[in-house]
């Protein structure tokens, strides 16, 4: 019988996947969760859910897809609940023009306006464009993207454009705020 | 600045994690059944609570078919209660199911929420539903005319306006289904 503080391999593989991916998992809840104080419960909910998942976990693929896949279920059945209690639009890639909205811009240093103005594009995601766009700022590409996805590697380098133009877009805006 | 700066930024975010230990889920777990116990309970006592009265009623009421009626209704409340246990063991992915590619989840997500919506009133009125309508066809006898519109009413009308809403919910979820079908065959 186990002891109350015994590792499983469970405990231990999560642990390892904490050690590994905790700051890019608490990354992604920042994409998931505009609200700093729900953040933290968003946060130990995919923390929990990793940890259930490890029971599931047979190698089928790399512990870090893995992990992202989890933490990224959890984010969208977070903006899922949201969209249920605020009935919230959120954009497709493809209907999406970027807008920034300066009056929130006042009293913010350059770096912090281009980070408010990521996740002001980020947060206009609908649940699978905003996943890509998170994957797509933590650096991977086409190929990683597809295997966490699902979606096919065709697929995502389109969206990726998309991305591409959007925060291109942005960078404009930014640059020439009153133009 | 290019789209490389916008990963380092992205990247640089001062770092929030807070280590949540094994040792802490497993007290979390703990938790977490204890508080899913409380709901059983609570639902078993509701459940509890319409048998008697409806019980009582099926044992002591002279007229015939609210006596069947009254018993027709704790059974439907006892279904429901049956029907919540078995739908709370379906609403929990799997440790498979957590780490399936997002897509496939999104999908499985919406699949599940459109069917509840669409089957909902299925389960939560139709149980109660035959119990109901001989309970009150029981009040109007001897003379039917006397059949109490009114409170029929109270009842049907808010589940009548709460099926159309679920079902235009559920409409809706399909669109978004035929949507991602049509992004995971791209």
């Amino acid at each position: 019988m186990q002891r109350p503080n015994e590792m499983t391999e469970q405990d231990r593989l999560y642990q390892k996947a904490l050690d590994e991916y905790g700051a890019e998992i608490a990354r992604f809840v920042t994409g998931y969760e505009r609200n700093a104080a729900k953040r933290q419960d968003l946060l130990q909910e995919m923390q929990f859910a990793i940890w259930q998942s490890m029971l599931g976990f047979k190698q089928q693929c790399s512990l870090r897809t893995w992990v992202y896949r989890v933490a990224h279920n959890v984010g969208v059945s977070h903006i899922q609940r949201s969209m249920r209690s605020t009935e919230q639009h959120f954009a497709d890639l493809s209907e999406l023009e970027f807008k920034v909205d300066e009056g929130t811009e006042l009293g913010l240093s350059e770096r912090q306006l281009d980070f408010a103005r990521v996740l002001q594009l980020i947060y206009s995601l609908a649940a699978l464009d905003r996943e890509l766009m998170l994957l797509y700022l933590e650096g991977m590409d086409a190929l990683e993207i597809s295997e966490i996805t699902g979606l096919s590697t065709r697929n995502v380098a389109t969206k990726i454009h998309r991305i591409k133009q959007l925060l291109s877009n942005q960078l404009k805006t930014g640059a020439h705020p009153h133009e | 600045m290019n789209e490389q700066n916008f990963k380092a930024i992205w990247q640089s975010q001062p770092n929030v994690v807070a280590d949540y230990s094994a040792t802490q889920l497993q007290q979390d777990v703990a938790g977490f059944r204890r508080a899913i116990t409380r709901r059983n309970l609570q639902e078993g006592f509701c459940a509890l609570m319409v048998s008697i009265i409806f019980g009582y009623y099926a044992w002591t009421l002279p007229e015939h078919f609210m006596r069947i009626g009254s018993a027709l209704i704790v059974v439907g409340s006892l279904v429901i209660l049956y029907q919540l246990r078995f739908r709370a063991g379906l609403q929990k992915p799997s440790p498979e199911q957590l780490g399936q590619p997002s897509a496939m989840y999104f999908r499985q997500e919406l699949v599940r929420q459109r069917d509840l919506l669409r089957g909902i009133w299925l389960s939560q009125f139709v149980p109660l539903l035959p119990g109901f309508v001989l309970f009150f066809w029981g009040m109007a006898q001897p003379n039917p005319a006397d059949f109490p519109w009114q409170i029929t009413s109270v009842i049907i009308i808010p589940f009548a306006v709460v099926l159309v809403m679920n079902l235009r919910t559920a409409q809706k979820l399909q669109v978004e289904i035929t949507k991602l079908d049509q992004q995971i065959a791209e």
